[in-house]
């Protein structure tokens, strides 16, 4: 519970942070409020959950638009510099990358020999989840480079924060709602909630 | 102090001890009700755990004799510890009565963090010894997940997680307790725990690595499941450190904790399979193949151990023994290494989608790694969208734009913690007066309520994960700061008038979260 709370908490406090830093009294117009509060949310969720690799790729592909360094220098503060440092780990050497994609031509010719027999359900199903899997690291932060296992952790990871940040999304946007001025300070507060 | 509690608690419930199993089971069951109800405060999702982390801020208050039956306890805990604790923020003073100790997860509960009730009240089970355990190594084992996330409102989908970690080390426990305690996952102080416990564990984890072992309890099982957390520290030491794991220099130390680690699995996986309501044999066949398939796993970097292992076993037998650490050849099925090794992967690759099953909503039906892959990318996709649509909302709902950040959170909180990570400084006179009270009561219950959640799924999940490779949470554990925070914002919000905060805690507005 401490932790989780410490996540939210961080979240929060980064989120209203770069909401405060970067979009209030500011005149905007209304599509760069909005991309500058996605970009408070990515940032400030990335930030809250900094163990996973998701996060740091994403930190790092926001911190590629110089438009939005300013803004994540204000949320991030300290751990900008750390954050944008390119992860050696997932990184690979090109010698590497070069054998991975040797092997992978070479495991294709065999496949493609083994399969003029005919096509078996098998191997359309392995077919349909290779695609998928290329989607999903499409859309998980950083998953280029992961292999399926991990890739798949990544995702759980992700999907957990990206609900979170929809739920307290939510919440800010009802906290925020200004109240309707003619309702008077107490039994009628609870009204606006719903 | 604690000991004190925990002995006359232990004394106290030692007698009700045997119907809590039973209605610890069904207290699994009925878990997912509690959590329905309590939509009201906010999906604290059928968490024990919340309830538990909320008995653990007031451990003074909670220590109350008058024990609860297990059953409605362990629901009514979770009812009943939400809406005190969020009571209690506004009423300044933490409500005993409501709160309902876990008596029924009495072997279980160990874990918990500080509660040493539970610990003690599976005194019956366990010897008094196990109360003075420190909470980290009752962590462990529960095959929490993830690192400890909170996803939010996970309405119908924490359910299978929220069971409580701690539950998961003692292998005594019966399984449907098993899965409860799945559901109260907290996986978050299970980690830090897992870090302070992992000197510990390194020197016990080379020592019983059987599962059986827990069954005797006491020391056996606080050194499992030290062990265990010591293998999630491991792990979670970060995946850094896996292939530093891997080497060989760590080769029989990973050898043990690839034996946590398969216990932890497998509970994870009886948790799992109790929530798809699979029978026992099930469990077994699968826990079977869990371990077969866990064990490798932390040795699958060495793949030299797993091939001679591979080939030693080659009387491959029908129920794999549970010592072993190598994998063993299944009846019929190839010995060669490399399939070997492909098996373990096909395996783990199966497990994540299992519990990506469980966390996307409405994919229990499905079969299937590409109809599930298609799932889990709507799912992202839709959330990411939803991301968008609210970051519209957001700059639309207050086009001033002036985001009263001291009113929404308390000074405090900011003041204290922002210091180290933030550098902007905020006058404390920025609280603007048009920043309703009720505003701020709805946010910080939101925000409480938020955690609980996405606390347990993402602690269920950690667990389970941590224990697979050593996933690491380096959430910093920030004890009760937050509720002490709230504490005392609420306190000084709303001394006048403590009836507005209760009506509006009780009415809260989440159940327009899209699920």
């Amino acid at each position: 519970m401490h932790a989780s709370n410490s996540f939210t908490e961080i979240f929060l406090k980064h989120m209203l942070l770069g909401l405060q830093n970067g979009v209030a009294s500011k005149n905007m117009s209304f599509l760069q409020r909005k991309r500058a509060i996605k970009l408070t949310a990515d940032v400030a969720m990335a930030f809250a959950k900094d163990g996973a690799k998701w996060s740091h790729a994403l930190i790092m592909n926001l911190s590629k638009k110089t438009e939005n360094r300013t803004l994540l220098r204000s949320i991030l503060g300290r751990e900008y510099e750390r954050l944008t440092k390119p992860c050696l780990s997932w990184k690979m050497p090109r010698a590497k990358k070069i054998l991975q994609r040797s092997f992978k031509m070479h495991s294709r010719i065999k496949k493609g020999a083994r399969q003029l027999r005919g096509v078996n359900a098998a191997s359309v199903r392995a077919g349909a989840a290779v695609t998928r899997t290329k989607v999903l690291k499409r859309l998980v932060p950083g998953g280029e480079h992961l292999d399926d296992s991990s890739l798949l952790e990544e995702t759980l990871d992700y999907v957990i924060s990206l609900r979170a940040q929809v739920d307290l999304m939510h919440l800010l946007v009802k906290a925020l709602d200004v109240p309707n001025p003619n309702l008077c300070n107490k039994g009628e507060s609870g009204e606006f909630l719903f | 102090m604690d000991i004190s509690k925990k002995d006359k608690l232990g004394v106290e419930k030692s007698g009700d001890h045997p119907n809590y199993h039973s209605s610890g089971m069904s207290a699994d069951q009925q878990l997912g009700n509690p959590s329905i109800s309590l939509v009201s405060a906010h999906p604290m999702v059928s968490s024990p755990c919340p309830s538990v982390s909320m008995v653990e801020s007031f451990p003074p208050s909670l220590w109350n004799p008058s024990a609860h039956s297990q059953n409605s306890g362990f629901c009514g805990n979770n009812v009943q510890s939400s809406m005190a604790a969020s009571d209690s923020m506004p009423v300044g003073k933490p409500v005993p009565g409501p709160l309902r100790l876990d008596m029924g997860w009495n072997p279980l509960d160990s874990s918990s963090k500080g509660s040493g009730i539970f610990l003690q009240t599976g005194s019956g089970v366990l010897p008094p010894s196990l109360p003075h355990f420190p909470t980290d190594s009752a962590f462990i084992e529960h095959p929490a997940r993830f690192s400890g996330f909170h996803g939010g409102n996970l309405n119908g989908m924490v359910s299978p997680f929220s069971t409580a970690e701690s539950l998961s080390s003692y292998c005594n426990t019966p399984k449907g307790v098993l899965g409860a305690q799945i559901q109260q996952s907290k996986m978050n102080t299970t980690e830090a725990r897992m870090d302070a416990s992992l000197p510990i564990d390194h020197g016990s984890s080379s020592r019983s690595p059987r599962k059986e072992q827990r069954d005797k309890g006491s020391l056996h099982g606080a050194g499992v499941s030290g062990n265990e957390s010591g293998e999630h520290v491991f792990g979670g030491g970060g995946r850094e450190e896996a292939p530093n794991l891997a080497s060989p220099a760590g080769d029989s130390s990973s050898k043990g904790l690839a034996a946590k680690k398969r216990r932890r699995s497998d509970q994870g996986i009886e948790a799992e399979q109790l929530q798809g309501g699979a029978s026992l044999p099930s469990v077994d066949t699968t826990k079977d193949n869990l371990d077969t398939k866990q064990k490798p796993e932390q040795n699958s970097s060495t793949m030299a151990t797993v091939k001679s292992n591979g080939k030693q076993v080659n009387d491959s037998s029908d129920a794999p023994k549970e010592d072993c650490i190598h994998v063993r050849a299944r009846r019929g099925q190839a010995t060669n290494s490399h399939s070997l090794a492909e098996r373990v992967r096909r395996e783990k690759i199966s497990e994540r989608m299992k519990f990506l099953q469980d966390l996307v909503p409405g994919c229990s039906k499905v079969t299937g790694k590409a109809v599930m892959l298609d799932e889990i990318i709507n799912y992202v996709q839709s959330l990411q969208r939803q991301v968008e649509f609210l970051s519209m909302k957001l700059a639309a709902v207050n086009p001033r734009l002036e985001f009263n950040i001291e009113g929404l959170v308390s000074k405090d909180l900011f003041h204290s913690r922002g210091g180290p990570s933030s550098s902007i400084g905020f006058s404390p006179d920025m609280i603007h007066p048009q920043l309703h009270p009720s505003q701020q009561a709805l946010f910080q219950a939101g925000m409480s309520s938020i955690v609980n959640p996405s606390d347990a799924l993402r602690t269920a999940i950690n667990a389970q994960l941590s224990s697979i490779n050593g996933y690491k949470e380096p959430m910093p554990q920030i004890p009760n700061a937050w509720n002490e925070e709230l504490h005392n914002v609420m306190q000084m919000t709303f001394g006048p008038n403590p009836s507005l905060n209760t009506q509006e805690l009780n009415g809260k507005p989440c159940e327009g979260f899209p699920m």
